[in-house]
């Protein structure tokens, strides 16, 4: 009875959602009769003859019924009902996102020490989940929020100093049932701004975003990425992948070039997001040419400079004992660079983009290295960098791409980590929008052992996964 | 192992060569029979100031990009249905996509945190309304359906009557 209720007041709150939605405009207070197209167009040519049409409401009646005809959108109900325009008649929230669930193989001896390091093996998992949050506030104000529901920290382990590997263990006795054992999950701000466009070149971002650089970090969920896993290069954050500030952005269009930039202002990397212990502001932006004349092509340059400052605090009393301070101990303490250099070029049913990224770090106050075999020695500076590049194909009589991906990586901020070479090659397919299946075998060379001895061994590892938007 | 590593490299390179020969092959789209012809003539508000759009520019305002510049004056684009005749007409010869595509470009573009797509209206007496009574509105529909609420402009010079006029299909 009391579920019947419920579901009869969400459905009249459905309706009058779309009733709302669907809220029509007053009549016209002027005749509508057809005219010649062209009619009222002040120009030096004579409007050329049409046949008169119908009147308005012929001309409707025929349009509806031609709109009446149309079948059912199969797929594009993600779309259709958006209102990115008239945003002060359509202020409404819309909640969209997408999600994956992957599983992956490792194709290697049962010897090879990657079976047991190499994250989430032989398991299915489901590793997106992120909900949008987006409304058009109205006079050119737009917010978006884009959080990740995670089964993490449950299962998530970390070498204590002894060598162990602790992992982390979230079940709890669930008090609204017979206190049987659940496992609670955690919740990740991807982003989340307000945006005022002032015009077509001035735009501007508070709050948290996606550091604007390259193709995959801004392409960003599973449904649209062509590949299963980032390059290393964009997983290792050679930039940081988001940052707490400000960015301007806009673009104008000299045809055939738009010509954008994006601009940032942020707290920069730190160990806490809402917190810039060191007060230095880091600085990045990207600049941007797209031409529509050949295929879209698209060629970019990216910047982020930054410091990052980690530190240690305790109580102390000062002042003769009448005063309670903080004390602080930095950990950690250097000054970053990164550069970045993309293209896309879409042309007919091909892509091809690629990336080439590097960071460096000067340290002021070096932190422990973090390598798992000893001697631990301390953090040295570092410059790294890595490049991929993707090539793939849409086929024209199936939904399907293959596609080959080889990446470069060097990482000397790891030592555990050796240089390494992967060549991916697998098949994007997409039976409709919002669904895309995905199969990728990627081959891992590494042309040193590094500190911990992975290079060693070989990886090559199969992986399939299924994402959709919704 | 190593014969799945070599397996692996060779796909690589069969890929390689397999795509190109693959793309070399006539489209389905290509093989379309001959059908009717349709027109459609794009439409702003009769007070607009706007009197021609090259097909460029109309592909970036049907593609929400913004070309507003230093005036902030945005075009509004208002679009028919998914799937009726007269939309995947226009995305084809405007935006140069097939419905998967267009519904693919929205869903990729939304995820990346960028605006959606154009109102779409399944009315088009109210279409002409909005476009009407819109700053900015941008709307089309056959030339015969086009009501004096609205102003028709010309596309790359031309009006749909024309002869080159170039957002025609075959329906």
């Amino acid at each position: 009875m009391r579920f019947s209720s419920v579901a009869l007041s969400a459905w009249l709150l459905s309706r009058a959602g779309l009733a709302l939605a669907a809220d029509p405009l007053p009549a016209p207070t002027t005749p509508t009769t057809a005219v010649e197209p062209g009619m009222d167009m002040p120009t030096p040519a004579p409007a050329p003859a049409i046949a008169p049409g119908p009147t308005a409401t012929t001309a409707d009646a025929d349009a509806e019924g031609k709109f009446a005809a149309a079948p059912e959108p199969a797929s594009d109900s993600f779309t259709s009902e958006e209102s990115g325009s008239d945003s002060d008649t359509q202020r409404k929230l819309d909640l969209y996102g997408f999600a994956d669930f992957t599983y992956q193989r490792l194709l290697v001896d049962k010897e090879n020490i990657w079976n047991r390091t190499y994250p989430s093996v032989n398991s299915f998992a489901v590793g997106n989940f992120n909900l949008y949050l987006s409304s058009n506030l109205g006079d050119s104000w737009r917010a978006l929020a884009e959080v990740r529901f995670m089964y993490l920290p449950n299962g998530a382990s970390k070498p204590d100093a002894s060598g162990n590997a602790i992992r982390t263990d979230t079940t709890v006795l669930d008090y609204a049932g017979f206190e049987e054992p659940i496992r609670w999950g955690g919740i990740r701000i991807e982003r989340i701004y307000i945006e005022h466009e002032f015009n077509g070149l001035l735009k501007l971002q508070v709050g948290q975003f996606l550091t604007p650089y390259g193709i995959w970090n801004v392409d960003h969920g599973s449904p649209t990425i062509i590949g299963i896993k980032k390059p290393f290069v964009v997983s290792n954050q050679l930039f940081p992948e988001q940052q707490v500030g400000l960015q301007l952005y806009g673009s104008y269009f000299l045809d055939p070039l738009e010509v954008g930039y994006h601009l940032t202002l942020s707290n920069g990397r730190g160990p806490v997001e809402y917190q810039d212990f060191d007060d230095d502001k880091a600085f990045g932006g990207r600049l941007y040419v797209k031409t529509d004349a050949v295929g879209s092509l698209t060629v970019g340059a990216s910047i982020y400079r930054g410091g990052y400052l980690d530190r240690s605090a305790k109580y102390v009393v000062t002042n003769n004992g009448t005063t309670v301070d903080q004390e602080y101990t930095p950990l950690s303490k250097y000054q970053e660079l990164s550069l970045g250099a993309d293209v896309k070029w879409e042309y007919k049913s091909w892509l091809v983009q690629g990336e080439a990224i590097m960071n460096e770090a000067n340290f002021e106050v070096r932190p422990r290295s973090t390598v798992i075999r000893p001697p631990q020695g301390f953090q040295a500076d570092y410059r790294r960098w890595g490049a991929y590049g993707l090539i793939g194909y849409r086929l024209p009589f199936l939904p399907l791409m293959p596609y080959v991906i080889v990446q470069h990586a060097i990482s000397p901020d790891s030592p555990n980590t050796p240089p390494a070479t992967a060549y991916e090659v697998g098949i994007n397919y997409r039976p409709i929008a919002p669904v895309v299946v995905k199969l990728e075998y990627t081959d891992w060379h590494f042309s040193a052992p590094g500190s911990a001895g992975f290079g060693n061994y070989p990886l090559r590892i199969l992986a399939t996964q299924v994402a959709w938007a919704f | 192992m190593q014969r799945i590593a070599k397996l692996g490299r060779r796909s690589v390179l069969t890929l390689g060569v397999v795509l190109p020969v693959i793309s070399a092959l006539p489209s389905v789209e290509r093989s379309a029979r001959a059908a009717e012809r349709v027109t459609l003539a794009v439409f702003v508000a009769k007070d607009s100031s706007l009197q021609n759009l090259k097909m460029t520019e109309l592909r970036r305002i049907f593609t929400n990009a913004d070309d507003s510049g230093f005036s902030g004056q945005r075009s509004v684009p208002f679009n028919h249905t998914a799937r009726s005749s007269d939309r995947v007409g226009f995305d084809q010869t405007v935006l140069r996509m097939s419905p998967e595509e267009v519904s693919r470009f929205w869903i990729d573009r939304k995820i990346r945190g960028l605006p959606g797509p154009p109102r779409a209206l399944d009315s088009l007496s109210q279409l002409l309304r909005l476009v009407s009574r819109t700053s900015g509105g941008v709307g089309y529909a056959r030339p015969h359906q086009v009501t004096n609420e609205v102003r028709v402009i010309r596309i790359d010079g031309k009006l749909p009557t024309e002869a080159g006029y170039p957002l025609q299909f075959n329906e």
